[in-house]
């Protein structure tokens, strides 16, 4: 020891010699200890393999987002989406009702001529008007 | 990569339970990789190669915690622990920056130093005596009592003194890696060392006679 530690020499002597002896720098391992370890080493590597999968799965939002922004049409495509939702609620709520619709004002139209139809054969089956004399 | 399936139980041995390491020809060609390689072949999904992390690192790891903790059971936990946080942190492991040793050994040695602190605040009863077990080292009786006597009075130094004395001389560490463990200076390290081997003294001086030194 190159500074004296104390003032009694054996006791450095005795350190001296106990810290200058070759000691083990290794403790066994234990079988048991050993499972444990690579139990655990497995495990966690399956976790990590989890997460980073999960972490790297697109969800729904990104691959629409991947798709539009290939052609940079995701902002029109909102828009566009926007205004056909509105153009729904517009007709919903007009006073004329679910006839204003698109689709089925066609139906309606189609319902009206064959009302038309009907009352053009009024004519052709003769009804009496006149009252029975009592 | 080569696809190894691992049985823990063709390596058990019945001589007292020791994990005794077979060596495979592909444990023979990791022994050639160094540390830093075997994190990222682990992390990449090698269990060949958390094998042999574990035999490399965990017998130097268990040295320490034993030394520190005086006890098997628990320095068992705390090498499982250590562990643990190496196979976490593998997949962001940065190669070069510290060595996988001296990181496990920081590890370990907060992980003791917490369950010192929580063992010291649940009772009073001072630290267990450690026995140096180095076989084929204490070759006469006078020689084991004492080195047990070195470990007792080493148990009762401050934690800091202590963890920097274990790592000199009992891990073989260079004070520049003593100060990476204990996140300090090389004269801080110095000072430690110096601080602890006086107050060690001053511990076995007391015991001057039964050491057969009166």
């Amino acid at each position: 020891m190159a500074d004296r530690d104390t003032d009694d020499d054996l006791i450095d002597k005795m350190l001296d010699e106990h810290f200058g002896m070759e000691h083990s720098r290794e403790a066994p391992i234990s079988a048991g200890l050993m499972t444990r370890l690579i139990d655990d080493a497995a495990q966690a590597s399956v976790r990590s393999a989890h997460t980073a999968h999960t972490a790297r799965a697109p969800g729904l939002l990104d691959r629409l987002r991947s798709v539009f922004d290939g052609v940079g049409a995701w902002q029109g495509a909102s828009v566009l989406t926007a205004s056909a939702l509105f153009g729904v609620m517009m007709g919903y709520a007009s006073a004329d009702g679910i006839a204003e619709l698109p689709g089925f004002s066609l139906l309606n139209e189609t319902l009206a001529l064959d009302i038309e139809a009907e009352i053009g054969t009024f004519d052709s089956v003769g009804f009496d008007f006149d009252l029975p004399e009592g | 990569m080569l696809p190894v399936k691992f049985d823990a139980r063709a390596n058990k041995t019945n001589s007292g339970g020791v994990f005794q390491p077979r060596m495979s020809e592909f444990e023979d060609a990791k022994s050639d990789v160094d540390d830093d390689t075997l994190i990222a072949e682990y992390a990449a999904g090698s269990q060949a190669a958390a094998r042999e992390i574990i035999r490399r690192l965990a017998p130097s790891v268990l040295a320490l915690a034993r030394r520190m903790l005086g006890d098997e059971a628990e320095a068992e936990d705390v090498v499982q622990e250590a562990m643990m946080k190496l196979w976490k942190i593998a997949p962001d492991w940065q190669a070069g920056r510290a060595k996988p040793s001296t990181w496990l050994y920081r590890v370990t040695s907060n992980l003791c130093t917490d369950r010192l602190r929580k063992r010291k605040f649940a009772s009073s009863e001072e630290a267990p005596e450690v026995e140096d077990d180095t076989p084929g080292v204490v070759e006469t009786l006078e020689l084991r009592d004492r080195a047990n006597a070195v470990n007792t009075a080493l148990s009762g130094l401050p934690e800091r003194q202590r963890l920097a004395l274990h790592l000199r001389y009992y891990q073989h560490l260079a004070n520049k890696e003593i100060a990476t463990v204990l996140e300090t200076s090389v004269e801080a390290v110095e000072s430690l060392l110096g601080r602890g081997k006086r107050d060690l003294a001053k511990q076995l001086i007391k015991e001057r006679d039964k050491l057969g030194l009166g």
